[in-house]
């Protein structure tokens, strides 16, 4: 009993997990294209591909390979970034500022222009840029 | 900060009164969990599950202040205003055919609003919903009902 009670909150977890990378992924390329002033039927054009396939890759009904993924944002002149993260990993978001980080943080480590982790007892802290876009 | 991996509220799955995200704070005004029932009575039963989870998942994107594109997040109709002052526009979380119409509020700082769900594949806003949007608005924001 309490084996098939596990498989099923395993199979639940990671159906969410599933939903919630796909929800928020294609949100964020619904901004990004909105932000770029494109339609999803320019977009679907510059791809080569019907409006209903884009329609349905961005509503999540429709899987994306990252080959796809890929395409999407060079159409959008955008760079996708996958990371995996352990659980439990700390983030350090956007609304942070990197100013502050440095001087709170004295072993953070430069990766990027904007883009910084380090590693605090072992844990591995990120520090994720996330594009704001503005204008074109 | 955030931590990687799922947190509680997700794995859970269920609409709670209080959502409370990294910037925001989303409330359902009285009446509002009840009405995604309804909303959703009208999909089959076996994406019913799933309709929920993503309405959940708009719902924590709010509330961690994140952007929301207006194909999921659109402007529909206004909302009563105070006296003098100029009316703003309630938006609806959406996910064809459900939709949660909400309000970001002026009496309380950082929280929004969901007024109520529906079901509907139409963009048209119908005047009754924008009735219960303006009386939720009102009960909220001008008499001082906590939800």
């Amino acid at each position: 009993m309490n084996t098939e009670c596990s498989e099923v909150s395993k199979a639940r977890k990671k159906l969410v997990a599933r939903e919630e990378l796909i929800y928020n992924l294609t949100e964020d390329l619904l901004v990004l294209l909105e932000d770029r002033g494109m339609t999803k039927a320019e977009l679907a054009k510059a791809l080569g591909k019907s409006r209903s396939y884009v329609t349905q890759l961005l509503s999540g009904s429709r899987n994306m390979t990252l080959g796809t993924l890929s395409d999407i944002c060079c159409e959008l002149n955008a760079k996708p970034i996958v990371r995996i993260l352990p659980n439990g990993a700390k983030v350090l978001t956007y609304e942070q500022d990197p100013v502050w980080l440095k001087e709170k943080i004295p072993n953070i480590k430069l990766i990027s222009s904007n883009d910084f982790s380090y590693h605090d007892n072992d844990e591995p802290i990120e520090y994720r840029h996330l594009p704001r876009v503005v204008g074109s | 900060m955030l931590t990687a991996g799922l947190d509680h509220a997700m794995t859970n799955s269920e609409l709670q009164e209080r959502h409370v995200g990294r910037k925001f704070t989303v409330r359902h005004c009285e009446g509002a969990i009840d009405s995604f029932a309804k909303a959703v009575s009208g999909v089959p039963k076996g994406q019913r599950d799933k309709y929920q989870r993503w309405m959940l998942l708009q719902i924590k994107r709010l509330a961690d202040g994140e952007r929301i594109s207006n194909d999921s997040f659109p402007w529909e109709g206004e909302l009563p205003g105070l006296a003098g002052r100029p009316k703003k526009k309630f938006r609806a979380l959406k996910k064809i055919p459900v939709r949660g119409y909400c309000w970001k509020s002026e009496r309380h700082e950082n929280v929004y609003y969901i007024s109520h769900y529906i079901h509907k594949k139409k963009n048209s806003l119908d005047s009754n919903d924008t009735t219960k949007v303006g009386n939720n608005w009102t009960r909220i924001e001008v008499d001082g009902n906590e939800y």
